[in-house]
């Protein structure tokens, strides 16, 4: 997770220059700034209010990071290790050096995300603890971006990029011969031309159809594609993460801090939600009480 | 490499341990012939502290008396061993030790370990170098814990005959436990690596949303992470409706006040750990919740009530809604088709015919369901979709690897022997499990 820290302000009183946080939309730079602050809400283009602000998108992050620990407060306890083996080895220097490590799992995670920078950067410079490539000479993608459309020409399906992940149209095959040409459909003819000829290069010669009458049928990868797919190397922790949602989906729902219900108001002083009139008088004591 | 006083063995011991290392609890048993889960002992996979300051470790856990305030440190996260220094403590308390169940003697074991995929090399390179220059296993195969078929068979289905003899070609491997939820397809058994997908969403997420919920507006549970994962276990249910359980749920406006259904909204009586060792649900009395709450002050049994309304299907919404709590992450049914979309569209409907749901979070009432109808709106329409869940979720992953091991062929040619360790190194070892 990229980590996006507000420049401090001090800095600004100083001559010179100074790095100033871009924060997108600013009022200030209007030619006309509204005076009302209703006024200036609206004039927001809806694009910049789906986007967070930097403080938000921290918070957000933050609450996350929260949600995600096992114990609220950072907790040592001590693990008092008894060996119950009659024979215990002497503890070699590697040994020794892991059980004393204190490193977390965000500390492993940027060394690793460093050593692939690093490998991108230098792709000569072979390195030990690099994964195999297996799976012969073909394979020879590091697993640190999601294959997808380089390799696509491979297999006999054209995979969709997560991005337009089942949005987009199946491979389509070509079954009939008979040709109906309507000027209208010349784009989405030629797609699926392109889509038939990447998926069956022998059927290329063939005339274009209408896509309506492209059918949907299912062949088996052969056994070299399924071996190649089996053999692809493992992506790097960050790469098999899920991607985020579409962002012409549905947006985000809010719920009420107080029960849960949809959360329907906001409030003008800390943007909390609320549902409703019941809860906003219980809101409003803990607000005051904390600005 | 130092001096071994021991001579180093030339080839594979007889008895084969397959520990199932999760975040939670360690599944670990000896692989006998006969699926028997008897022989899987579950174990908590963790150090615990309890609120008079004494230290529990792993199975010891069970005889804690007072779950309250209880601290936990779990050496395992997101699914890889991470802090071996407590992960050895946890090893040697319920493996090793002479008073556990399993006994074990590692030089004369074998032993199958798996892991979350996607695993950074550096923690892998340590496991395999504390496993055998610090317990010395005979050999090991630290796998991935994806076991569908062939070793493995869920039977999708429940109407057709058992067919061992022909295990499924594709298995969609939803394993949903403590630190993340991941969707593998597998292959013949084996895990199609670049179409792994993970939503960083698990069980110990849920319970901390939880706990913020109930914090924030009944009671500070902010400490009590065990008595709400039992909350959690005992009352969460995944909604099939969710704007509808959300309505049935709501109190109403200010000048249309409304019955809650309490067919969703109970009461839930926590523990106090002197009369009560075990929360308790109770039809939900409005009038009652406020009196005990009044009174916990004054004579009389003190109970401390919880009124659970849309947390309890709130908090499981998550799994399918991330971005509820400002997650920039889809939701179960979409990584499904993410992953999905990764493999050649000829091996959907084997993969859509067999989906597999492992894991704790399998068990929450509703799951399948739901998720079944979700991913039936996105799956082309002309494929068979059939959702399965084993008959003991949490074991199931264990259960794939005992079966493998009871193959002695199948295990020779995985497993890595501490001789061939000592002779080629970490490194080396590194690239055969990637490759094997």
């Amino acid at each position: 997770m990229p980590s996006i820290e507000e420049v401090p302000l001090a800095t600004l009183a100083k001559a010179g220059w100074a790095y100033v946080p871009d924060t997108g939309f600013d009022p200030s730079k209007q030619p006309i700034n509204p005076v009302r602050k209703q006024r200036a809400a609206r004039n927001v283009p809806a694009a910049a209010r789906l986007v967070h602000s930097a403080r938000q998108e921290r918070a957000i992050q933050s609450r996350l990071a929260e949600l995600d620990k096992d114990n609220t407060k950072d907790i040592q306890i001590p693990a008092s290790i008894k060996s119950s083996r009659v024979t215990k080895p002497k503890t070699s220097t590697n040994v020794k050096k892991i059980l004393q490590s204190q490193k977390t799992f965000a500390n492993h995670l940027s060394d690793e995300e460093a050593m692939i920078a690093l490998q991108i950067s230098q792709p000569a410079v072979p390195s030990r603890s690099q994964p195999a490539k297996v799976g012969g000479g073909a394979q020879k993608t590091s697993g640190l971006s999601r294959p997808g459309v380089a390799s696509s020409s491979r297999r006999t399906s054209t995979p969709t990029t997560p991005s337009n992940l089942s949005m987009g149209p199946p491979p389509l095959v070509v079954l009939d011969s008979s040709t109906t040409d309507t000027g209208a459909m010349a784009e989405a003819e030629a797609e699926a031309k392109a889509k038939a000829k990447a998926a069956f290069p022998q059927d290329a010669k063939k005339p274009p159809l209408h896509p309506l009458l492209l059918i949907d049928a299912l062949t088996a990868p052969t056994e070299e594609e399924m071996e190649a797919l089996l053999s692809a190397p493992p992506l790097s922790y960050s790469a098999a993460r899920a991607v985020p949602p579409n962002s012409a989906g549905p947006p985000q729902r809010f719920f009420c801090e107080f029960c849960g219900y949809w959360g329907r108001i906001k409030c003008r002083q800390c943007g909390a939600r609320i549902c409703g009139l019941v809860c906003k008088g219980e809101h409003d004591q803990n607000c005051a009480r904390y600005t | 490499m130092p001096v071994r006083n021991a001579p180093t063995p030339q080839r594979q011991a007889d008895r084969t341990l397959v520990v199932d290392n999760g975040a939670y609890s360690i599944k670990a048993g000896y692989a006998v012939p006969g699926d028997d889960l008897e022989n899987c002992k579950v174990i908590p996979n963790c150090i615990a502290r309890s609120r008079d300051r004494r230290v529990f470790i792993a199975s010891q856990l069970a005889k804690c008396k007072d779950y309250g305030e209880m601290a936990f440190r779990r050496p395992v996260e997101k699914g890889y061993v991470v802090n071996w220094e407590g992960e050895k403590a946890i090893w040697e308390q319920s493996l090793f030790d002479s008073h556990s169940a399993l006994q074990c003697k590692p030089r004369d074991t074998n032993l199958i370990l798996t892991e979350a995929p996607n695993c950074p090399q550096a923690l892998q390179t340590n496991s395999d170098q504390i496993i055998f220059e610090e317990f010395e296993f005979a050999s090991l195969y630290r796998c991935p814990g994806l076991f569908g078929d062939p070793y493995n068979n869920a039977q999708p289905s429940p109407s057709s005959p058992p067919i061992s003899q022909l295990p499924a070609e594709c298995v969609l491997l939803v394993d949903s436990g403590y630190s993340h939820t991941t969707v593998t397809p597998l292959l013949r058994g084996r895990p199609i690596q670049p179409a792994i997908r993970r939503l960083d969403i698990g069980g110990k997420f849920l319970t901390n949303y939880l706990k913020e919920l109930l914090s924030l507006r009944q009671v500070d549970m902010r400490e009590e992470s065990y008595i709400v994962d039992e909350i959690k276990a005992d009352t969460c249910f995944v909604s099939p409706d969710f704007r509808h359980d959300l309505e049935r749920t709501w109190k109403g406006g200010l000048n249309d006040r409304r019955d809650v259904d309490l067919s969703v909204v109970i009461d839930y009586v926590l523990p106090d750990y002197e009369s009560l060792h075990h929360g308790v649900i109770r039809v939900h009395d409005p009038t009652q919740t406020i009196r005990t709450r009044k009174l916990a002050a004054g004579p009389g049994p003190k109970e401390m009530v919880l009124t659970l309304g849309n947390e309890r299907f709130a908090v499981p919404e998550l799994l399918f809604n991330p971005g509820d709590v400002g997650m920039k992450e889809v939701g179960l049914p979409d990584l499904v088709m993410q992953s999905l979309a990764m493999v050649p569209r000829g091996l959907w409907p084997g993969m859509l015919a067999n989906v597999v749901v492992v894991g704790g979070n399998a068990k929450i009432n509703g799951f399948l369901e739901r998720l079944e109808a979700e991913l039936r709106t996105r799956a082309p329409s002309e494929f068979i979709l059939r959702i399965k869940c084993p008959e003991d979720p949490i074991k199931y992953t264990w259960l794939g690897g005992a079966r493998m091991a009871s193959n002695q062929d199948t295990l020779k040619q995985l497993a890595v022997t501490r001789q061939e360790y000592e002779e080629h190194g970490h490194a080396w070892v590194a690239r055969q499990f990637a490759s094997r």
